[in-house]
């Protein structure tokens, strides 16, 4: 671990000048992935020669290029358009915002709270790639196209409204543009609010009358689904690509941003199933992948391979196991409080993350991790995890639940049988199904392990067909949305339909400020709240891997990112001699 | 495919007409030597996948006190798996829901492709039209696909039993074929007539009289359905289409095994693949030597 | 003669329309992507999926209509609203993977691929079927023959995922041990590449060349076994032993005489194989990641994608029908006993 501690300081000095190509000095170790314990987001980081080419292996397909659209909502297209998409920014895997330095000059300023008013200060030369100048009209495109108002966009069908139908209005002057909130809006997370995706110049070119007839913005949205977008306003612009298929990017002259850019050619391809990515990548044929599973024994395979890089860590997502209040067993709370109590979490974890994150942890909040600036455990003085048989059977006891002849039997007599449900080809969440299912025989319940086929987790989830279920939630930096949509009344990802009248009114509160650490302490009282009633139990951030030839630089994993190891794509190069 | 039993056969067809026929098709079987020596191992096979988990020490499933990816010994012959499996036990485990699978689907599509082919070759005219029909349809669907989706719609676990179903719902056409054939002739020769005259029913003839005379083929189609199935259960498993955890078979131990074929563990690639060469190899030899013992005119080619 | 093709292929209509029909109730009764899409939705953004969206998707997939309405439209086109299905109007319907997908386009660059790979493979299996069944029935019950006939057995009795797999990673260390990236492991060719047919096809030797000998050696044992008992029979037959009477030499009867005539049931069966390959290729497709059909299917089928999965139905069934009358002609042709009225 004294190796790592070194690293940790050396890379600490690197990361302000990550871009001068640090990590060259001698013994330092923040030249490699394994500095990605201490130092997630200056890791690997490294002098960058001239020239080079990279392809980069995805390991899921995508049917779209247009992102605004539900079908476009998918985080291959969003890795696939990394080089050339107008993201607004993203978060570094030490989970510091960065604002796209392409289209932004500096961070967004709140002018005025009350309607909330966001002004935008375009970066001198924000451009398409094509000659055309980012303006104004590129935002109410954006808008227009999520705004999920008919007299706006007919027919559309955007992947998420919460920003759009939030709009008022949005005015420019050169590169000022003013975005101007309904009084119902109050996010924390305005800093962070996607602006553009499409250019509206394009649109108009094409013939579409978008800013006036709604069905000719639909049009337009449409001809962006079906179109290879060839503007660009990132360090890369497409050469060649075909949908789900493959990328291929040359250099974007024209980019405003400032880092310089060493790649002639990047190349995203999809490479379906992890054991083919690491095959190939063994063979050559790729430069590296990051992902989203990992299993112990393509780490075996990655362990005897040479000229390769690997890291393992907590990913974009969480494991965690819900019970159904509509259970006639499991609407008492007390009764949920016990189960909870009987799962032994961290024996879980050591069968089954642990095989390939020896450093894994325990998850102790569902919306901030470890070690977040906002964590705060309030699992663990419940008792809940810890596989305490005793005090989960004295609380039952207590509230005239009766233990018969190794049958636990409600007030009412009743023998108490669950369900435990996972995704089939899941092998962890599998044995996490076993080893609940034994912890919970020592409690007289008798469990009944029930596989989901892999297309159909949002069916059963959607009907409520289970007693317990054991998936994974997106664990991204943004949190303002999450807890309502988790668990308030009535919500539609509120899959086993708790229903708390307190928890409700906690999470009203956490979208009712524009500060970002006080929303996050109001989100952490709707959590502890959640615990309390004993809903959902998580276990860890679901480990992932990156995996990277060593000719390459300043390549790691991100977390915090849906374009996950690819969203420093302008930083990626081949290694100095 | 012609016999790879001993010439001698010859003589023996011409002058054993008055032993009872399964008498003289015994004798010719166990003169086919590779289909005796497959048939002991067939044999070896299933009673270690039906009898090997009483007299092993481990069960298919996880114990703690088992290492994790330990290579073959005295203590595991078969090595350990990743989360603490005892190899050996698990092969027994999916042999033995491979072998239900196949059995099953053997006797499944044999009994359904005999009756529909018999009824079929039976009734001739606008039945026959229609039921020939259909089975071009089967035909034409391609197999993989069907069962896949079938398999993906069972909406919890997919079990051997499962999976059984489905390939026997779809491994019958074949045999409904050859039959049908072999009726078609049948249906003209005299003890057909007979029956008819003597007042039996079309069921009676159909079930009596037309199946019985068609055994050899319905025997030599049973070994290759079991091949057929225990192929296919194994290629849907690996494709994730098959049978789910936590039942295992064959083809779900190689696909968890990977691409471990030239590392450490190779252990777990190469014992479930023998294993499934093993079965089908066997039964392949088996059906040869059932054919020619049954086919008399085979063995009668003149050389 | 004709009036035998066109007869055929006025049956071939029903047929396939009752497998389309099956298939589409299969398949379409008991899935239902809209919900798991918008499942996936809520999983990646975290937020709420609004509801005129979901009636938006449902609409542009048609799942808003009931499944013999849903047929029918597939068929014919008649009301539809997006004007992108009715396979009378050469339209194939939309793919729930995404507008972007065209799959008229995809099924028709996936052809190419798929037969690529197939007809190389069948080619080659059949090449080695003849050989391995002439010798094995002229050393009729010799040591070679024993040894073919065990190899045959043995190869027929390999599940193809477990060689493919097995020559795949073979592949991988041999790459190693040479040092030099000579096979390619995923694809069916370098990423983008375009060229003519002939670039294409020479940019594709390091990916073609593991599969195609996966392909060919499942697929051989069968027809060499066919081809062992045809030769064995042509060879018993009287007119080969009047040749030899005559005294024409071993070597002349065996080429002339033997030979050709044992040929032609294997030459009939050579389309029926090509086309039983092109559906059977899917497991080879999936583990050296050639963007075929047959994995374009299997994504599809994993996926509920209904359309998808009945233009592969439709297009197989032809490919395997037309298979079994080009058989059915050519043994016309090359049988004079038989006739066709």
């Amino acid at each position: 671990m004294k190796r790592h501690h070194t690293a940790a300081v050396a890379a600490l000095a690197c990361t302000a000048l990550v871009l001068a190509g640090c990590g060259q000095d001698g013994e330092s170790d923040s030249a490699s992935l394994e500095a990605c314990l201490t130092d997630p987001a200056g890791c690997n980081s490294g002098e960058r020669a001239d020239g080079g080419e990279v392809t980069w292996a995805l390991d899921g397909s995508w049917g779209t290029w247009n992102q605004n659209t539900s079908e476009g909502n998918n985080a291959y297209v969003s890795a696939a358009l990394v080089g050339m998409w107008p993201y607004t920014g993203q978060f570094d895997p030490g989970g510091e915002y960065l604002f796209n330095e392409g289209i932004l000059a500096s961070a967004p300023e709140l002018v005025k709270e009350d309607p909330v008013t966001v002004e935008y200060t375009l970066q001198d030369g924000a451009n398409w790639g094509d000659g055309t100048d980012i303006t104004v009209d590129d935002f109410i495109y954006h808008w227009y196209a999520t705004s999920g108002d008919e007299s706006r966009c007919e027919g559309c069908d955007p992947a998420n409204i919460t920003r759009g139908s939030q709009v008022e209005s949005i005015t420019g002057d050169g590169a000022q543009v003013t975005v101007t909130y309904k009084d119902t809006y109050h996010s924390a997370e305005w800093q962070y609010e996607e602006i553009l995706s499409s250019p509206a110049h394009v649109a108009e070119a094409e013939g579409f009358d978008w800013q006036n007839d709604p069905a000719d913005m639909k049009a337009a949205e449409d001809f962006f689904s079906t179109t290879v977008p060839t503007w660009s306003t990132g360090p890369f612009k497409i050469d060649d690509a075909k949908v789900g298929e493959h990328v291929i990017y040359v250099p974007n002259d024209d980019w405003a941003g400032e880092t310089e850019v060493t790649l002639d050619k990047v190349t995203f391809r999809v490479i379906d199933g992890l054991e083919n990515i690491v095959t190939a990548l063994r063979n050559g044929e790729i430069d590296g992948a990051s992902p989203f599973s990992v299993t112990a024994e393509t780490i075996t395979q990655l362990q005897g391979a040479e000229g390769l890089e690997y890291a393992v860590a907590g990913g974009p997502s969480f494991e965690h196991i819900d019970l159904n209040t509509k259970n006639e067993f499991l609407e008492d709370p007390v009764l949920r409080q016990a189960i909870f109590t009987a799962i032994d979490i961290e024996n879980i974890i050591a069968r089954t993350y642990a095989y390939v994150q020896s450093d894994i942890e325990r998850k102790g909040n569902h919306l901030f991790r470890n070690g977040s600036d906002y964590y705060t455990d309030y699992l663990s003085a419940t008792g809940q995890g810890t596989g305490d048989v005793e005090l989960a059977y004295d609380l039952l006891e207590e509230a005239g639940y009766e233990l018969d002849a190794g049958v636990l039997r409600d007030p009412d007599g009743k023998a108490v049988e669950l369900d435990f449900r996972y995704s089939e080809s899941k092998e962890n969440r599998r044995i996490t199904g076993e080893l609940v299912q034994a912890n919970l025989a020592d409690l007289g319940i008798k469990v009944e392990l029930e596989s989901i086929p892999d297309a159909d987790l949002g069916t059963v989830l959607g009907e409520g067909d289970f007693d317990m279920i054991d998936f994974g939630w997106s664990s991204e930096p943004t949190f303002v949305a999450a807890a309502s949509q988790y668990w308030e009344t009535g919500s539609g990802s509120n899959f086993g339909a708790l229903s708390d009248p307190d928890l409700d009114a906690l999470i009203a509160e956490v979208n009712g400020t524009l500060d970002i650490d006080e929303a996050a302490v109001r989100a952490n009282a709707a959590v502890e709240q959640v615990v309390q009633n004993a809903y959902s139990l998580p276990i860890v951030d679901t480990p992932v891997a990156v995996m990277v030839s060593d000719r390459l630089v300043n390549v790691r994993d991100n977390w915090a990112s849906q374009q996950r190891a690819a969203y420093n794509i302008a930083e990626w190069g081949v290694a100095a001699e | 495919m012609s016999n790879t039993a001993s010439p001698r056969l010859d003589a023996e067809a011409l002058t054993s007409k008055e032993r009872g026929q399964w008498e003289m098709v015994g004798r010719r079987f166990f003169r086919h030597r590779a289909a005796v020596v497959s048939l002991v191992i067939f044999l070896l096979i299933v009673l270690f996948a039906y009898l090997g988990p009483f007299l092993w020490k481990w069960d298919y499933k996880i114990h703690s006190e088992i290492p994790s990816w330990a290579a073959p010994s005295l203590e595991h012959p078969f090595g350990t798996d990743k989360a603490g499996r005892d190899m050996l036990g698990a092969m027994m485990q999916a042999t033995k829901q491979s072998l239900n699978v196949s059995l099953v689907v053997a006797i499944g599509s044999t009994v359904l492709g005999a009756l529909y082919g018999a009824v079929a070759g039976f009734y001739r005219g606008w039945v026959d039209s229609v039921m020939m029909r259909f089975l071009d349809i089967m035909f034409v669907i391609p197999f993989l696909v069907i069962t896949g989706a079938i398999a993906g719609a069972i909406d919890s676990s997919v079990r051997w039993y499962h999976m059984a179903f489905i390939l026997a719902i779809f491994g019958w056409t074949s045999i409904a074929r050859a039959v049908r054939a072999e009726v078609l002739s049948l249906r003209e020769k005299e003890f057909i007539e007979a029956a008819r005259s003597a007042g039996g029913s079309d069921w009676h003839i159909i079930v009596k009289h037309l199946i019985p005379n068609t055994m050899s083929v319905i025997i030599v189609s049973v070994t290759l359905q079991i091949a057929f199935a225990i192929l296919s259960e194994t290629t849907l498993s690996f494709l994730g289409l098959g049978i789910q955890s936590p039942d295992t078979s064959l083809g779900l131990l190689i696909e968890a095994a990977g691409a471990s074929a030239f590392n450490e563990h190779w252990y777990l690639f190469y014992i479930p693949g023998l294993m499934i060469i093993l079965i089908a190899l066997t039964i392949n030899f088996i059906g040869d030597g059932l054919r020619d013992a049954m086919d008399p005119r085979q063995t009668m080619v003149r050389r | 003669m004709v009036v035998f093709i066109i007869r055929r292929t006025l049956l071939m209509i029903p047929v396939l329309l009752g497998a389309t029909i099956l298939c589409f109730v299969l398949v379409d009764a008991v899935n239902d992507p809209v919900q798991d899409m918008v499942f996936e939705i809520q999983q990646s953004t975290g937020e709420p999926v609004p509801q005129s969206t979901v009636d938006a998707l449902e609409a542009s997939l048609y799942y808003d209509r009931s499944i013999p309405e849903r047929y029918w439209l597939w068929l014919t086109g008649i009301g539809d609203t997006n004007g992108d299905i009715g396979l009378l109007k050469g339209e194939w319907g939309p793919s729930i993977e995404g507008s972007a997908m065209d799959i008229g386009y995809e099924i028709s660059t996936r052809f190419w691929i798929t037969l690529r790979l197939v007809l190389f493979a069948t080619l080659a299996s059949i090449g080695l079927a003849i050989l391995s069944g002439v010798v094995s029935a002229v050393k009729q019950y010799s040591r070679t023959d024993y040894t073919l006939t065990f190899l045959g057995f043995l190869f027929l009795a390999m599940p193809v995922f477990w060689l493919g797999s097995l020559f795949k990673e073979g592949a991988v260390q041999l790459n190693k041990l040479l040092g030099s990236t000579i096979f390619q492991t995923y694809g069916s060719g370098s990423t983008g590449f375009q060229g003519n047919g002939w670039e294409v096809f020479l940019n594709s030797i390091p990916y073609l060349i593991v599969p195609t000998l996966v392909l060919m050696l499942g697929g051989y044992a069968a027809i060499s076994r066919y081809q062992r008992a045809s030769m064995l029979e042509v060879m018993n037959s009287d007119y080969v032993r009047l040749a030899r009477a005559k005294g024409v030499r071993n070597r002349t009867v065996m080429r002339r005489h033997a030979l050709r005539t044992a040929l032609i049931p294997v030459a009939t069966f050579a389309p029926l194989a090509l086309s039983g390959a092109m559906g059977g290729a899917m497991v080879t497709e999936s583990i050296f990641g050639w963007r075929g059909l047959g994995v374009y299917s299997l994504d599809a089928i994993r996926a509920g994608d209904t359309f998808v999965v009945m233009a592969y139905v439709l297009i197989s069934g032809l490919v395997v029908l037309v298979g079994v009358l080009i058989s059915d002609i050519l043994y016309g042709v090359l049988d004079p006993r038989i006739r066709y009225e």
